[in-house]
């Protein structure tokens, strides 16, 4: 057995954060967008889109430019998701082991991938119950791995020296514990509590100890975790003094233990034993009555159903007592009405509702600050439906449930994804349906246009342009390419010709008029032939252009005539498009399957759960009425002065 | 009296080591059968996101608009708006996860859709607390030129050491 965390709910996904971590920071420099696409998703929670997008990634080629870092990168997210094989299998190849049993040691991995891998297969050979394959792993591990995988591995070293037994001393187990960073308190505890096991109480507190002595992060990302291993720490070393009778030294370390942490209740309860093994009974009664408000699920407050009126017992007061043992009857008589009506109305809908809900609530919560949830609208959303099976869903955090429910969450996110696709699927197929139409009208109107032969005769308009540009060529045609300006000045100088002519022998027409005339036809016949090579070049790039617009032309007509012609790009799409609509009904069919499947699995379990639960509850609930009868057995024997009428107790006194 | 304080001494200390022992529980593996169809499901999810991509944003009228984050000490990012040519076509409201996935590396897909041929203009208005804790608006345009391949930007806001103020600017990927 073994995985040993801080919050083993939150196991899984902090292995793949520290694989993530190792991976180096792409923003800087993003050489493919699909890399930081899935790293978006999978710290915002969608481990299945951040999955897909690593799947498109491969299928398109796969991402290269970052090394091995989105193979391991999905590696962890596999993990993460609950998908040990296929997560073992992928870091199996990073090191050329293959499924086939045939191995083919990759030499080109380089050493920091090799040793993430190998530490990763050691995690799930220790996960598996394999640890002599684990620590086989684990010890061929070079230095290379980051900071916070290095931990791990020190961390996974530690729970390997629990498993080789038996619990060593703390100055023995220092050669394994001197690598340890961040993780140092966390495998402290775990080896205190490996010795508390194997009835070592002294051992157990010197590891506790030191446990204590280990400073807390500085920064605020570890900082609950470290806290919450504080608390684990300060109740196991409370219970610990107790059970060496060092009470006053268990009640400070209970007295530390934060309120609001998870193991307040066992605190609270260690407490006031520690205060009543010194008769402080009145200490003792204020945490177990504060205990008694919380849910008897806990077995720490199901202790105060007895602790609570035992210490009145002991304080001499039997009328308190008994009024705590008749609430005590009352609050088990409470709790047996919920189990009855819980398991009434336990069928596959409440509890599948019940799991959507909790993951409504999650995703509301953690966006951002939980402002969404003071949303009157999503407020009045939450509240409803949190009312009617709060029971249920603090059954489902029970760590014996955790596993199965976060199973089935799993697959119910992929059924919601499937049934959207059913809805998306039959939208395109419409789609499709609806582009073919429009195809056939735009068709209909080209055929009535003749659009698709127009560049039949703009090829036709070309051919004539090329057959002037040649003329002016071959004939250096200067003014014929000239610019406007100079163009119409030459029909001036011919009008002006024309006159002249016209008027010849006519004695207001200067004598030099053709001289001047031929002067500035010469001029502009010169300054056009300075330009004329540069218009000859423009004229032949215009020309160039128009070919390959008309080439383009000609090729999006034949492209235009041969889709409408035969549809090509749609017949394929309608085809992919059923082929997976197919393969995503057969799917659905399966999932479908398995979440009936995994929903009575559950139900199963909550249905034993609740039974053990009365179970327990009605043995408390003897006690109680054996301790209530023995009180009225106790009055009754007085005959003049019973207890009964004793004066109460300061602290119950109205 | 009767003292039964040693007896439920005892029941106390099982409930203690019972509660320490479940943190050490070994969470149990997926069933076979589970992660079998945990990838099939995979798969055909990347598949349909292929073809939804191909009929909803063909290669020839694809634009992407990806947006990344470096920062950290000039710019707290809040919003972020983007602008086609005269249209706003997506905008975004960021929450403290989404700003943590972005500085832990991730990019986000802002805006898939389709434009015409030619040139456009990609304007992206950014929004947040600027240097000194004040509000703080930007803008980054960006004109392209959109041919038959897909059009992919990204929208990069990075802190400038040299100039003690967040840089924001729009790179063109050449795919």
């Amino acid at each position: 057995m073994g995985v040993i965390t801080t919050t083993g709910l939150c196991a899984l996904l902090a292995a793949a954060s520290a694989t993530l971590a190792a991976a180096p920071e792409p923003h800087r420099a993003a050489q493919d967008l699909r890399y930081g696409e899935s790293l978006y998703h999978y710290y915002t929670g969608d481990l299945p889109q951040a999955l897909s997008v690593l799947l498109r990634a491969e299928h398109d080629g796969g991402i290269t430019k970052h090394q091995h870092y989105p193979q391991l990168m999905r590696a962890g997210m596999y993990l993460a998701y609950g998908m040990d094989d296929r997560a073992r299998a992928e870091f199996a190849a990073h090191l050329g082991h293959h499924t086939s049993g045939q191995d083919h040691p990759n030499q080109n991995v380089p050493q920091k991938v090799r040793d993430t891998a190998h530490y990763y297969l050691a995690q799930l050979d220790y996960r598996a119950g394999d640890y002599a394959e684990a620590a086989a792993s684990a010890v061929i591990i070079g230095d290379t791995l980051s900071d916070s995988l290095g931990d791990n591995l020190a961390l996974l070293n530690a729970h390997l020296l629990i498993k080789a037994g038996p619990v060593p001393s703390l100055q023995e187990a220092q050669t394994t514990l001197s690598p340890l960073q961040q993780n140092r308190a966390l495998a402290l505890l775990n080896l205190g509590n490996a010795a508390a096991r194997a009835g070592d109480p002294i051992r157990a507190q010197h590891y506790y100890q030191a446990g204590l002595a280990t400073d807390l992060p500085d920064s605020a990302s570890g900082l609950d975790e470290a806290l919450a291993v504080r608390d684990k720490t300060l109740t196991a070393l409370g219970y610990s003094f107790l059970q060496l009778g060092d009470y006053a030294s268990a009640k400070a370390a209970f007295r530390d233990v934060r309120l609001d942490s998870n193991l307040a209740n066992s605190a609270l309860l260690g407490y006031g034993w520690a205060a009543a093994s010194y008769h402080d009974y009145v200490l003792a009664l204020k945490p177990w009555q504060a205990l008694r408000n919380r849910s008897l699920l806990e077995p720490a407050v199901q202790e105060t159903l007895l602790a609570v009126p035992w210490a009145y017992e002991q304080l001499k007061a039997p009328r308190s007592a008994l009024i705590a043992y008749r609430e005590s009857e009352q609050l088990l008589t409470d709790e047996f009405t919920r189990i009855k009506h819980t398991l009434e109305s336990l069928d596959r809908e409440l509890l599948l509702a019940s799991l959507r809900r909790n993951d409504l609530q999650g995703a509301l919560l953690t966006q951002g600050d939980g402002r969404a949830l003071q949303s009157w609208l999503t407020l009045d959303q939450v509240n409803v439906l949190a009312s009617d099976s709060r029971y249920l869903q603090e059954l489902l955090k029970r760590d014996a449930l955790q596993d199965s429910a976060q199973q089935l969450r799993d697959l119910l996110l992929l059924q919601d994804k499937l049934n959207h696709w059913q809805v998306k699927l039959d939208i395109y197929r419409q789609l499709i349906a609806d582009k073919r139409q429009l195809r056939g009208a735009r068709a209909d109107q080209i055929e009535q246009t003749d659009l698709l032969r127009q560049h039949q005769a703009l090829r036709e308009q070309r051919e004539q342009l090329a057959g002037e540009l040649t003329r002016i060529a071959r004939e250096q045609d200067t003014l014929a390419l000239a610019d406007p300006g100079i163009r119409a000045q030459a029909r001036r100088i011919h009008r002006a010709r024309t006159h002249v002519a016209a008027l010849a022998g006519n004695a207001k027409v200067p004598a030099n008029a053709t001289e001047r005339l031929d002067f500035y036809q010469g001029l502009i016949a010169w300054r056009a032939a300075q330009d004329f090579a540069d218009q000859q070049w423009r004229a032949n790039k215009t020309l160039a252009q128009l070919d390959s617009a008309l080439d383009e032309s000609r090729t999006r007509s034949a492209q235009v005539a041969k889709i409408l012609t035969t549809d090509p790009d749609l017949d394929a799409q309608v085809a992919r498009l059923t082929a997976l609509q197919l393969r995503n009904d057969a799917q659905l069919t399966e999932l479908n399957q398995a979440v009936a499947s995994a929903t009575d699995t559950l139900l199963n379990a909550i249905r034993q759960g609740l039974v053990s639960h009365r179970n327990r509850l009605q043995d408390y609930l003897a006690q109680v009425h054996l301790s209530t009868a023995r009180l009225f057995d106790v009055a009754y024997r007085a005959a003049d002065n019973a207890d009964i009428d004793a004066p109460k107790l300061p602290e119950v006194q109205e | 009296m009767i003292q039964r304080y040693p007896q439920m001494l005892l029941r106390g200390l099982l409930v203690c080591l019972l509660a320490l022992a479940a943190v050490s529980q070994a969470q149990p593996t997926a069933t076979d059968d589970t992660e079998a169809l945990k990838q099939q499901v995979l798969e055909l999810n990347r598949d349909l996101l292929i073809l939804e991509e191909e009929l909803l944003y063909p290669a020839n009228s694809q634009i992407a608009v990806y947006l990344s984050l470096d920062v950290g000490e000039y710019f707290a990012l809040d919003a972020v708006k983007v602008k086609i040519d005269d249209n706003f076509v997506a905008s975004e409201l960021y929450t403290p996860k989404q700003v943590d996935a972005l500085l832990r590396g991730g990019i986000q897909k802002l805006y898939l859709g389709n434009v015409k041929s030619g040139q456009h203009e990609i304007s992206a208005f950014f929004t947040g607390l600027g240097p000194q804790g004040q509000p703080y608006k930007r803008a980054a345009s960006v004109t392209v030129d959109k041919t038959t391949a897909p059009l992919v930007l990204e929208l990069r806001i990075v802190d400038s050491t040299s100039k003690l103020q967040p840089v924001f600017d729009i790179k063109q990927w050449e795919l």
